[in-house]
């Protein structure tokens, strides 16, 4: 069912007989992903479901224009970074909250979170992973946890493999001195 | 049985030291309590986070992708519904078009606006009666004509001329107008 390349999966979609099959087949392929990936920055379940669902109506309102000038992934990629980005940004201008705020309110909600099922030592790691400017820690994780390659990470974000490199060191060396104490 | 009794046999040859099972090596005192030691300061200092489990430590409901499947299938069917229903001036793809064809709109007044014909009054329009009847030449002063012609850097020999005139004939610019 899920064996289509994303190629395959774009021309089925321009085919106005096949276009929701494709879509539905399109979302089954990347919702763990995406929904994964979004779930690391705004970390509440029910948030994420909200964002996760807005990012694949975009997909589809936007799927017709895609020029394939990058893997569909990426694309996909750079659309949830960007929805995720937004909805924190909204939540702090909705309270009036500075960066910090919605930070702290993250790892409060983080501390509560009865889906969380790492030990303490991958609670702590989360928590210290929230400590990191937002660009640092959307960095850390598509590196850490998604095990992407600097150069996807680039073409998602539109950072040079060089400073992505060096913001994922900076963010390791602060979460190992969080970890250890220091 | 016949191997024990062969073992039995070959240790009673062998010195004491062999059933401690050393082969004979011996360690320095305290050895083992020293090493227990290092190896921990060691493994202290790996990096915390290659010891760490990069796994997803996040969890979601039972089920809950195959109901994110259909949630978002709704919603685009929704979506599309709407998109149907509402007035074609609503629709995103007109008020795009719409704001497309504005700004090209906006650029094109803009543009004739600008260029139209006698806009710009070019030199060869003004005739010199326009100059005599209009004030300008009453309002001039003459030591700020002087001024301007000395700034000058395009001085020509009519200018020149025309200066030279003013101080052999001792007269001023409102004689010459009047004589003109």
């Amino acid at each position: 069912m899920t064996d289509f390349s994303d190629s395959e999966l774009l021309e089925k979609f321009r085919n106005p007989d096949t276009c929701h099959y494709a879509f539905n087949l399109l979302v089954k392929k990347y919702q763990q992903r995406v929904y994964w990936h979004v779930r690391r920055i705004v970390i509440d379940h029910d948030d994420a479901n909200d964002v996760v669902q807005n990012i694949f109506i975009k997909v589809w309102k936007n799927l017709s224009g895609f020029r394939e000038h990058s893997q569909l992934y990426t694309w996909l990629y750079r659309i949830a970074t960007n929805e995720s980005i937004s909805f924190l940004n909204s939540k702090r201008t909705k309270f009036f909250l500075p960066l910090v705020d919605v930070e702290n309110e993250l790892s409060t909600r983080l501390s509560n979170d009865p889906l969380f099922s790492g030990d303490t030592i991958q609670r702590k790691l989360q928590q210290a992973v929230l400590k990191l400017p937002q660009q640092q820690r959307i960095i850390f994780n598509m590196k850490y946890f998604d095990h992407m390659k600097y150069e996807e990470i680039s073409e998602v974000l539109g950072v040079t493999v060089g400073a992505l490199k060096a913001s994922y060191h900076h963010a390791v060396k602060k979460i190992e001195k969080y970890l250890t104490g220091n | 049985m016949k191997t024990e009794e062969n073992n039995k046999e070959l240790n009673s040859f062998l010195p004491a030291e062999t059933a401690a099972n050393n082969g004979g090596f011996s360690t320095p005192e305290n050895y083992f309590q020293i090493l227990e030691n290092n190896i921990q300061e060691k493994v202290s200092r790996i990096p915390v986070l290659y010891t760490t489990k990069s796994e997803n430590p996040f969890a979601v409901p039972g089920q809950y992708f195959t109901e994110l499947e259909n949630s978002v299938r709704e919603k685009i069917s929704l979506t599309i519904e709407r998109e149907a229903s509402s007035p074609l001036y609503l629709r995103p793809s007109f008020v795009r078009v719409f704001v497309m064809l504005f700004v090209i709109a906006a650029c094109t007044v803009t543009f004739i606006v600008l260029n139209r014909k006698g806009h710009s009054v070019s030199e060869k329009d003004i005739s010199f009666n326009d100059i005599y009847h209009s004030t300008y030449v009453t309002d001039l002063d003459e030591n700020e004509l002087a001024g301007l012609i000395e700034d000058s850097t395009a001085l020509n020999s009519n200018t020149s001329q025309f200066e030279n005139y003013l101080i052999e004939e001792n007269t001023d610019i409102y004689t010459l107008t009047e004589e003109l």
